[in-house]
């Protein structure tokens, strides 16, 4: 009965109106079906008609409001930013809206929930759809009470025109409700898509509800233990499987032992090997026992010398910025500076490992159960792996671990695998990834290699400037399960540059190398070592080289590095934020490093800027790090962050989202690296692959910039873009060595500051 | 655990009265259900009632082959070896314990047995002698504590869930069970920690620190030492 919270909330909400479900116009006739039925039932499950008012909105006769999203929360609080939305332009109050999201049967596609769209793309649809549900309701506000609607005002769901008053309720009762003008929906589901009607969104100086500190929706339930994650799902009948996967992407199963743990049984479908038992206790311990014998495959360039080997493989060039003659006006410089960037492999590392339970009946149809970040998305892959039709098949969506983008292009992998065994055994099949699955077959951040070279006229200012990237896919979205099975999904591309560059050199040339993934070529499967998008993917790295490179310049040019930003810069906004993170962190207008930098007198401070424009909104951050020579040990004490994301929902989801950047890049600044071999992964647990713990997370402060009159931007991602290169700016604030590999780890910050 | 339990036993709290654990069928259904969560009104009683179990149930003794969750006896016909984590999240379907490594290395998996954080994936259910507390337990402990009549038991939460709500510390909550279930042992024996032992509880505890990678240490240290001012 649990497995089905969707259900489950819009039932609760349903049995508050009193159970009497007002619709407006065709909802589906399946929603709102109590749960232990939609549990039961076999599709299909026909598809949402997204220019209906009613596949988005539920009025009930008491009021209250139900609004579906496609967007998923992943715990960047987007269920209360989504609510409060609605509930401003609808004019009713916080606590009376209740989001429905990430299920196929009910929620819009608006598209996979990623790049910090969940606000500024799926928001603003939400906006534009309960503005044209407000319109609609006071159209029959007008005709109810004999009053022209452009009398009549609005508050807490009540319309009056002065004298007379009538709730939304009453309004839609026995009523089908459409919108006063059509809706139209272009490129549903897509990254453009649009939804445009004639309703005119309120002014934001009207705004009541947007902008304020509303509490998390989602917290109560998590902090008492009532939240079904999907790790939580339990099915009737069902059996819990545990997968032995293989060696290395390109091994093929030679041989598999027999079943010896009682009650488990093994399954097989090419080299997809799993252990299936009743109870899950029999099925870790069948699969750690199960005697499987791989080929071997050792094609990958192990990872201590892996930036050797991105420079080597096969690249497809694209052109981020090409003005003037990058490389004549750096040979021609008063002073020409160049060095090396490096970035490493790096997990999303969710704290739970990947877990899917999938039901695939004999009547062709299945559920999903998945903390996917693309209900949609999965549901097609599902649908092709089973070569079925969409409408065939559900995906119920429950919030996982944060998963950083890894649930993004790669939907699900256990979903994938848990679908093929259950369409085998024919019982709904739990599959739970071990750590060590998740750290070695999690498609990992790539790392990246940059070369980069400037040319400074007489006065110190940058005339010329040139950044070549060698980027491996960010965008891997094939599916574990379905590769092993023999039944390959989707497929994987070159990488690529993301984000601007905001800095107006007068030649400036920046290109990306892209690189198919490491191993692809040598791989039955088109993919070797898996990579996909990591929070920020592509900008991440890009920023680290570039901002930390400017900070060389800058040095080289003896001047203050965040005023030698503001100089290259014409952007306002980037300004602004600059001079805002300098204001608050208490900043040091100075050349780095700083008088007295050493290596030689124990623990040394420093502070160290950077700045980005990413997903739309300017951050800048200042770090201020200590560094102990002698251990190399980098502590961030703390970070600073200033940033201008237009208008402002929910000061408090902001603030949480750029601690949380900052916590999570600062951990793998500091630490984080994937290690393999030439045939797999080896860093595979948390000792081999360490985060950050409490001790040395940094204090943040965050300052943020209200644009009331610009639409709102991205807040996941932006901040997380600042840290390390304000760490590696900070360190060489404080010692005057330039460290340019990632992860700043002891031991090589100590041997690069033995000088 | 001497130092602990006189603690425990402060002024205010009940005197423990040992009467036999329920074992019957019928109640351990009904506690698996309530500390499942499933209702309001389920919850509000079972909180009660499984606060006055508590309370009773201080120096009962735990029989062969059961166990003690949150307040109630468990017969368990799981093989001998299997972790603590799957007694509690398959047989008594709680949602609080989560599995996040299964090695012992991230603290997803923490309860209570007696007072001190355990890691549930590393511990064979057969090992553990002493009262279960999970996520979901928490209200029922903090009501025994305080001796809570059972109507005012039923609206209190832990004064960590509570601080935890306060400071809208999760994001997405999967680490929050065990981060809470530490600073429940924490401020059981510091019971006003400066920030300095908040890190070095959450970092230095064998047999590893807790992680969390959505980046909610700063929330956490805060939500401690507002849950120390709440118990003060």
């Amino acid at each position: 009965m649990r497995a089905h919270d969707h259900d489950a909330l819009s039932r609760r909400t349903f049995l508050k109106a009193g159970g009497a479900l007002v619709v407006m116009a065709a909802v589906p006739a399946a929603v709102g079906l109590p749960l232990a039925r939609s549990a039961a039932a076999a599709g299909p499950y026909p598809a949402l008609d997204p220019t209906a008012l009613a596949t988005w909105l539920t009025i009930n006769a008491d009021g209250t409001v139900i609004a579906r999203s496609g967007h998923v929360e992943l715990g960047h609080g987007v269920q209360t930013g989504l609510a409060q939305i609605v509930a401003e332009e609808l004019d009713v109050p916080f606590a009376s809206v209740t989001m429905v999201l990430g299920n196929t049967r009910e929620t819009p596609d608006q598209g996979v929930t990623a790049g910090s769209t969940s606000i500024r793309v799926a928001g603003a649809q939400l906006r534009q759809i309960a503005a044209e549900g407000r319109a609609a309701l006071l159209k029959l506000a007008g005709e109810r009470l004999g009053a022209p609607v452009a009398g009549l005002t609005v508050k807490d769901g009540v319309v009056t025109d002065g004298s007379r008053r009538v709730t939304y309720g009453e309004l839609v009762k026995g009523r089908v409700l459409t919108s006063v003008a059509p809706i139209t929906v272009s490129g549903y589901g897509g990254f453009r898509m649009s939804v445009a009607g004639t309703a005119k969104p309120k002014d934001p100086s009207q705004y009541s509800t947007v902008g304020k500190r509303m509490p998390r929706v989602d917290v109560h339930d998590k902090v008492t233990g009532k939240a079904t994650y999907v790790h939580d799902v339990r099915v009737p009948g069902m059996l819990h499987a545990r997968v032995v996967h293989p060696k290395g992407i390109g091994s093929t199963v030679v041989s598999v032992g027999d079943a010896s743990v009682p009650g488990t049984r093994v399954v097989r479908k090419v080299n997809l090997v799993a252990v299936l038992a009743q109870r899950e206790w029999d099925a870790i311990k069948g699969a750690q026992a199960l005697q499987v014998t791989w080929s071997d495959w050792n094609k990958l360039p192990p990872s201590d010398g892996v930036y050797a080997a991105l420079r080597r493989l096969p690249a497809r060039d694209r052109v981020q910025t090409s003005r003037g003659d990058a490389d004549a006006a750096i040979g021609g410089a008063a002073q020409t500076l160049r060095a090396t960037y490096q970035t490493p492999f790096e997990n999303h590392a969710m704290i739970g490992p990947s877990c899917a339970v999938a039901d695939v009946r004999a009547d062709g149809t299945a559920t999903v159960w998945s903390a996917t970040q693309y209900p949609q998305g999965l549901q097609k892959d599902v649908a092709t792996l089973l070569g079925t039709t969409p409408a065939n098949v559900q995906v119920v969506r429950h919030e996982g671990a944060g998963c950083y983008g890894r649930l993004s292009a790669n939907y699900d992998d256990a979903a994938t695998e848990a679908v093929i065994l259950s369409q085998m055994v024919g019982k709904p099949v739990r599959v739970q990834w071990t750590r060590a699955d998740e750290h070695r077959w999690e498609p990992h951040g790539p790392g990246t290699a940059h070369d980069l070279a400037a040319g400074l006229d007489g006065s110190g200012n940058i005339v010329a400037w040139k950044h070549e990237a060698w980027m491996p896919t960010n965008s891997d979205s094939t599916e574990l399960g379905a590769a092993l099975a023999g039944r390959p999904l989707n497929g994987t591309g070159v990488g690529a540059w993301t984000g601007p560059n905001l800095y107006t050199f007068a030649s400036s040339y920046e290109v990306a190398h892209g690189l198919p993934e490491l191993g692809a070529a040598d791989s039955p499967h088109g993919f070797g070592l898996r990579t996909t998008f990591l929070r920020s993917p592509g900008q991440y790295q890009i920023t680290f080289a570039q901002e930390a490179f400017v900070d060389e310049v800058a040095a080289r040019a003896g001047r203050d590095p965040l005023q030698f930003r503001v100089d290259h810069l014409t952007d306002q906004r980037a300004i602004a934020v600059l001079k805002a993170a300098a204001r608050a962190s208490g900043w040091e207008a100075r050349p780095s490093p700083k008088p007295g930098a050493s290596v030689h007198q124990g623990v040394v401070e420093g502070q160290g800027a950077a700045l980005v424009l990413r997903d739309g909104t300017y951050a800048a951050g200042v770090a201020r790090v200590a560094v102990d020579p002698a251990s190399g040990r980098v502590q961030v004490k703390s970070v600073t962050v200033a940033q201008d994301a237009g208008l402002i929902i929910n000061p408090t989801s902001i603030e949480r989202q750029v601690e949380s950047a900052v916590l999570q890049t600062t951990s793998r600044a500091l630490l984080e690296e994937v290690t393999f071999d030439a045939a797999n992964v080896t860093s595979l647990d948390w000792s081999s692959y360490p985060i950050l713990p409490m001790a040395d997370a940094p204090s943040v402060n965050t300052v943020l910039i209200d644009h009331p009159e610009i639409a709102p931007t991205g807040v996941g991602e932006p901040a997380v873009n600042l840290i390390a290169p304000a760490i590696s700016n900070a360190i060489f604030d404080a010692t005057g060595v330039r460290l340019r590999t990632l992860p700043f780890r002891p031991d090589a910050v100590k041997a690069a500051l033995a000088v | 655990m001497d130092d602990q339990r006189d603690q425990r036993d402060q002024p205010g709290a009940p005197t423990p009265t040992p009467t036999p654990a329920p074992t019957s069928a019928s109640v351990r259904r009904e506690n698996v259900t309530i500390a499942a969560g499933v209702g309001a009104a389920a919850l509000a009683v079972g909180v009660a009632a499984a606060a006055v179990e508590l309370a009773r149930s201080r120096q009962a003794a735990v029989p062969e082959g059961a166990i003690r969750v949150n307040g109630a006896t468990h017969q368990v016909q799981a093989p001998s070896d299997t972790p603590l984590l799957y007694v509690l999240r398959d047989e008594l379907r709680l949602h609080g314990p989560k599995f996040g490594c299964g090695l012992g290395q991230c603290g997803a998996c923490s309860v209570l047995v007696g007072d001190r954080e355990t890691r549930s994936c590393v511990t064979a259910w057969t090992a553990v002698k002493d009262e279960v507390t999970t996520l979901e337990g928490l209200p029922a402990r903090w009501a025994a504590q305080k001796g809570l009549e059972a109507a005012d038991a039923a609206r209190t939460l832990h004064p960590v869930q509570q601080a935890w709500i306060d400071q809208q510390v999760p994001q997405c909550g999967y680490c929050q069970s065990g981060m809470m279930i530490v600073a429940v042992d924490l401020l059981h024996r510091v019971p006003n920690p400066t920030e300095a032992q908040i890190r070095d509880a959450y970092t230095n505890t064998p047999p590893s620190p807790h992680l969390c990678r959505c980046g909610t240490y700063m929330s956490i240290i805060a939500a401690v030492q507002r849950a120390a001012k709440a118990m003060a």
